[in-house]
């Protein structure tokens, strides 16, 4: 994708991506509040733990009798806290995430749609389903693990260093030396780490596309007979990822070993240094003990952030994709009135309109200046790619023109009042798509709560109702996987059908003739003549057949209409419309006769 | 499930049992390190000799330090097993996948098996890493601080197993026992808003204005709110787990604590050895932590087993003496349908009684109406599906005995769903013919007009091509058709989407290059039905008429009806 972020650049922006992470989190009330909370509160107890402990052991070693009771109460008592305090914590962290998980997501799937079918079919949608599904997912453990990790390395050891200076200045002092030193450590090697996690988070997306593509593909992968290769392309992709995680894993592992390294030592540090002073007499038992027990716990939450490391950077990797889609601009202007819209058919007035594809140097169509009379049929006619499907695009609203606007009844259309407007069209494209449901849950799609009769009648209208009843289940039949059951030229009359079914204001119909057959297409161009003044209706045809009714025609050349008016005028012009039909002519005639 | 999982680390025995012993090595580390720690201060505050205490102090930073190396392999050594795990599973699932009828495929959606085969395997993966290694470790772990522990007391000993038993016995049983139909939950939410979004986002240009954006939304936050759910139940039985695992660790080293202390003061056990000993049973428990949280995980990683393992079942062909005796074919092959019946299901014939023959050479059009079964015919001929009576012959041998892959080698298929991949222009286009020079590609785009592709031979078409237009997708899969040295060419609506300029082009682009070529063309258009040798009208699944345009002509019957109709379209205008 010519528009797709460099890695470096998006290495650069991960410190960007944390911040709206945590943006993201401070979003819930009481995230960060009481995860602090049960942090502070957690090390209090482990204080009292050890401190109890330390005191326990050392009574027995150096009394040789048993401690006090109370000692032990305390201590089993401080053990029955820690444990309430950590149920707590991991259940309202686990909470929280599925809570700032599922709000992400949803803002996700929010903008595809308001991205709109071209960006859709642009990106690949295997892609933008992961990022949406295991890629909010990479975040379990960032908002699980990875935050609490931090705010728990906020919390704790400033505590147990502040009560060790305290009790004994220089054991606190080898804690204030090694904690940053540690936390140095750390940053410089994660830093290294997040750009090969970003490439990895790349492939590994790129590779869940690519299964999509191999699976819906495999009838055409079997017919061109490389199936068997298709194996091995998945099997060396995986290898490659599989290298590719691993040199990364490589470098992210080697930050949790200079973590538990420096932890390790600064333990044995700590115990070398309690036993020196032991020896000379300079501190007792107690102390020393506790310093010995305190010091791991000390360390705990750099190794647990250690190991959450990973967990933190494939978040930032994921989350940076998913953000790269949320900062799609998707923004029209959205000042004016709101186009007044009803049942009635509207007029449409479309004033130098201009759109070029992302990539593209051409636009694909450009100064297109058109009225569309309520109630009339416009027809649309040109050679492949003259720029109709476009236009067609621009009108629903799922392009924005870069210039021009569209006024409907008078009014601008604003991005705002796309929404509003597409529920006033009914739509055949030139791929209908069908979900899964029954037939009859497909074509009510189009108008909720239409009775039995309504939809009959538009199917019948359509050429549907016949092939419909000779399904096993009549209306009822199931359709799955985009009603993959049924020929090319059912798929179009039901679209038809479902489109009839809407009694939009506007009736757009992109190449509905494509692949009919002469009887059904004669029969179309029927409906489309009776529908004639109910609808404001637009049609694309590469055939000439259905236009022939039409209040205008619009011929259109590259990206522009090269020329206008009734089927008898543009006959009289001699023009391109002229060509384009004598050779049609000539076709049918030169075989025929 | 375990099983299988088993059968996969058999293939990498080396790499696994060095991850177990790594891990447990990570654990005996941690415990040494507390263990000397605590017997070098207590035999400090005796104030020996420093020289007596170097064994003590070397110990203590040789555990400490093999703790951080031993655990940095572990984990290298570990996630490279999975992956490798990952690996086998993903290619066997898709060969498996290769195997199965088109008729099984058309019958799931794509959405599900992308499902299954991302997270199922996926989640299948961490069963190793979460599950089986844990498991074994904990055990060895177990066994061993037992032993130690023997060497001094046997009550000691006991009492920490018994706390080793509660807390990798029971609360891995409680995690199971909450989670229960968790899993199972979780992955069909899963499934159904991956099913959900691929429909919605492919679909998005009529789901947007059918359903529209709100309608839209408030399905997804309901299957959101589904996974919501279960996830929300996962977070309460981590918390026990978590909470149980650090009561039962700490209760452990209490206890301990409390027998230790009357054999110490009995003179038992040297006093030194009492901070050493707790520490280091307390350390031992660090081998448990990931034991019991895996388990609130099992139910998942057992659902999505028994998913991929249902799945690769249910698609597996039907069993018998399906071993295709390899018949020696020709490059050219007399293909020939005799007495084809069929149907999609129950209710609908879809073909009835279909026969005729397609000679090397000749030139066969397929007419009818919409749903009458050209595409089935298709579908049959090419061996997608199996016929349902009758026999789809290639030389006199019924194709279901043939070899699929060398028989397909032999057509080239333009099918009115082509698939385009998202993929180079280059790539797409080589699948045709490997090892082909980008010259014969060129040549290729060249011909059937698209030469504006012809200079970006690295251009990624798009998902499912859809940076072509709707003629450029039927006139790129020409050009692949083009690229396959097949002899049999079989095109389903060659011409559908293009202008009438468009479509000439392209017919007599296929006309000079068809030489020898048997050609069987299925349209709903009567264009150059001149030129067929035969012509078979089909309706309703039976071939209604045959014969060559002018004979077909003369009868008066379909054919000429249909003609009559195309004529009429023009006449009306012209």
């Amino acid at each position: 994708m010519s528009e797709r972020t460099t890695n470096s650049s998006l290495s650069d922006g991960s410190g960007h991506t944390h911040r709206r992470l945590f943006l993201h989190a401070a979003g819930v009330p009481a995230y960060f509040g009481l995860n602090a909370l049960l942090s502070a509160l957690l090390t209090l107890v482990i204080i009292v733990q050890m401190f109890s402990l330390s005191l326990l052991i050392a009574e027995a070693f150096t009394t040789r009798e048993w401690p006090g009771q109370h000692l032990f109460f305390l201590l089993a008592g401080s053990i029955l806290m820690r444990s309430l305090l950590v149920w707590l914590r991991e259940r309202f962290s686990r909470r929280q995430s599925v809570r700032l998980r599922s709000t992400l997501r949803q803002d996700a799937f929010q903008k595809v749609l308001s991205l709109g079918p071209q960006y859709a079919g642009t990106e690949q949608t295997g892609g933008i389903v992961g990022l949406l599904t295991e890629g909010v997912e990479k975040l379990e453990d960032y908002y699980t693990h990875y935050i609490p990790a931090l705010v728990h390395i906020v919390i704790l050891p400033p505590l147990v260093i502040l009560f060790v200076f305290y009790l004994d200045w220089p054991s606190g002092l080898i804690l204030l030396v090694t904690g940053p030193v540690i936390v140095f450590f750390m940053w410089l090697i994660g830093t290294y780490a997040k750009k090969i996690s970003q490439d990895q988070w790349e492939s590994m997306n790129s590779l869940g596309a690519g299964f999509l593509d191999a699976i819906q593909g495999l009838k055409t992968l079997k017919l061109l007979g490389v199936s068997q290769e298709e194996t091995h392309r998945i099997a060396s992709s995986s290898n490659r990822f599989r290298e590719m995680t691993m040199r990364m894993l490589t470098v992210a592992f080697l930050s949790g070993m200079v973590l538990e390294l420096a932890a390790s030592i600064s333990i044995a540090m700590v115990a070398v240094q309690v036993g020196i002073r032991l020896i000379e007499g300079m501190m007792g038992f107690q102390p020393g003990l506790f310093m010995l027990l305190l010091a791991p716990e000390f360390y705990l939450p750099f190794r647990a952030l250690g190991q959450h490391h990973h967990a933190g950077m494939e978040g930032s990797a994921a989350a940076s994709e998913l953000f790269r889609l949320m900062d799609q601009a998707n923004e029209g202007p959205s000042a004016g009135q709101p186009p007044k819209i009803g049942q009635t058919p509207a007029s449409i007035l479309c004033e130098g309109l201009q759109y070029t594809y992302p990539g593209q140097d051409e636009p694909a169509v450009r100064n297109l200046d058109c009225a569309l009379p309520a109630g009339s049929l416009t027809a649309i006619v040109g050679p492949t790619g003259s720029g109709k499907t476009t236009f067609t695009r621009l009108l629903m609203g799922y392009l924005r023109a870069g210039e021009g606007q569209i006024r409907v009844n008078g009014d601008p259309l604003r991005v705002s009042d796309y929404e509003t407007w597409r529920g006033h069209i009914a739509y055949v494209s030139q791929h209908p798509w069908f979900f899964d449901g029954s037939v009859m849950d497909n074509l009510l799609t189009a108008r909720p709560g239409a009775e039995k009769e309504e939809v009959e009648e538009a199917a019948r209208r359509a050429g549907a109702h016949q092939f419909i009843l000779q399904m096993s289940h009549g209306y009822d039949t199931p359709l799955t996987n985009n009603a993959s059951s049924l020929s090319g030229g059912e798929r179009q009359r039901l679209a038809v059908a479902r489109a009839l079914l809407r009694k939009g204001a506007v009736l757009i119909l992109d190449e509905p003739t494509s692949s009919l057959d002469p009887e059904t297409e004669r029969y179309l161009g029927e409906v489309i003549r009776r529908t004639k003044g109910k609808h404001t209706c637009i049609v694309i045809a590469h055939r000439l057949n259905t236009v022939r009714h039409a209040d205008n025609i619009l011929v259109f050349n590259k990206g522009q209409i090269a020329e206008s008016g009734s089927h008898d005028e543009l006959i009289r012009v001699q023009g391109i419309y002229h060509d384009f039909l004598s050779r049609q002519a000539w076709k049918y005639k030169s075989k025929g006769q | 499930m375990t099983g299988r999982l088993i059968t996969y680390l058999k293939v990498h025995k080396g790499k696994s049992l060095l991850a177990i012993l790594l891990a447990c090595g990570t654990v005996l580390a941690g415990m040494g390190l507390m263990g000397f720690s605590g017997h070098l201060i207590s035999r400090a505050a005796e104030r020996p000799m420093l020289v007596d205490l170097f064994m003590i102090t070397a110990a203590v930073r040789f555990f400490g330090i093999s703790r951080a190396v031993v655990r940095y392999f572990e984990r290298l050594v570990s996630h490279d097993l999975t992956f490798r795990i990952l690996l086998h599973i993903r290619t066997s699932f898709y060969r498996q996948l290769n195997r199965f009828s088109h008729k099984w495929m058309m019958s799931k959606k794509p959405g599900e098996l992308l499902t299954a085969m991302i997270s199922d395997i996926e989640s299948l993966q961490n069963a190793y890493l979460r599950i089986i290694a844990p498991v074994i470790v904990s055990f060895l772990i177990c066994c061993i601080t037992f032993v130690l522990l023997l060497l001094f007391d046997g009550w000691l000993a006991f009492a920490v197993l018994l706390f080793f038993l509660l807390n990798g016995l029971l609360v891995p049983f409680l995690a199971l026992k909450r989670a229960r139909g968790g899993g199972v939950k979780e992955r069909r939410a899963r499934g159904k808003m991956k099913g959900f979004l691929v429909e919605k986002i492919q679909g998005m240009h009529d789901a947007l204005w059918l359903e529209g954006r709100e309608r839209l939304i408030h399905q997804m936050e309901t299957i959101q709110e589904q996974l919501d759910e279960v996830q929300r139940h996962h977070a309460n039985s981590s918390g026990m787990v978590e909470g149980l695992n650090q009561l039962l660790a700490n209760l452990a080293a209490l206890v301990a604590l409390l027998l230790i202390i009357p054999l110490v003061l009995g003179g038992q056990i040297q006093a030194t050895m009492l901070a050493a000993l707790v520490l280091g049973v307390l350390s031992s428990f660090e081998a448990l932590q990931a034991l019991s949280s895996a388990f609130v995980h099992y139910d998942g990683f057992r659902a999505s087993a028994n998913s991929l393992h249902q799945l690769t079942k249910a698609g597996e062909p039907p069993a018998g003496p399906k071993q295709p005796a390899v018949k020696p074919l020709g490059d050219h092959p007399h293909l020939a349908f005799r007495q084809v019946s069929f149907s999609y299901d129950t209710t609908r014939q879809t073909l009835r009684d279909v026969s005729f023959e397609l000679p090397p050479g000749s030139r066969t059009a397929i007419l009818g109406p919409t749903g009458s079964g050209k595409t089935t015919l298709l579908n049959l001929l090419t061996g997608l599906w199996p016929a349902g009576s009758g026999q789809v012959c290639a030389d006199g041998h019924s194709i279901d005995e043939l070899d699929m892959t060398s028989y397909r080698e032999l057509l080239a298929v333009l099918s009115q769903d082509t698939f385009i991949f998202n993929r180079t222009v280059r790539e797409n286009l080589l699948m045709a013919r490997p090892g082909a020079s980008d010259g014969e590609l060129e040549d290729a785009l060249n011909e059937v007009g698209l030469s504006f592709l012809a200079g970006k031979l690295d251009w990624s078409v798009g998902s499912q091509g859809m940076k072509l237009s709707g003629g450029e997708r039927q006139l790129f899969a020409m050009a692949r058709a083009l690229l396959k040295r097949s002899r049999i060419w079989l095109f389903d609506e060659l011409s559908a989407n293009m202008d009438v300029a468009t479509e000439r082009k392209i017919l007599d682009t296929l006309w000079s290059k068809l030489h020898d070529r048997t050609l069987v063309m299925i349209s709903h258009r009567l264009v150059d039905m001149d030129r067929m040798d035969q012509i078979l009208v089909l309706r309703d699944g039976k071939v209604a008429e045959r014969g060559s345009h002018q004979t077909l002509l003369e009868s008066n019957e379909h054919y000429a009806r249909m003609l009559q109709h195309q004529m009429q379209l023009i006449q009306d205008k012209v």
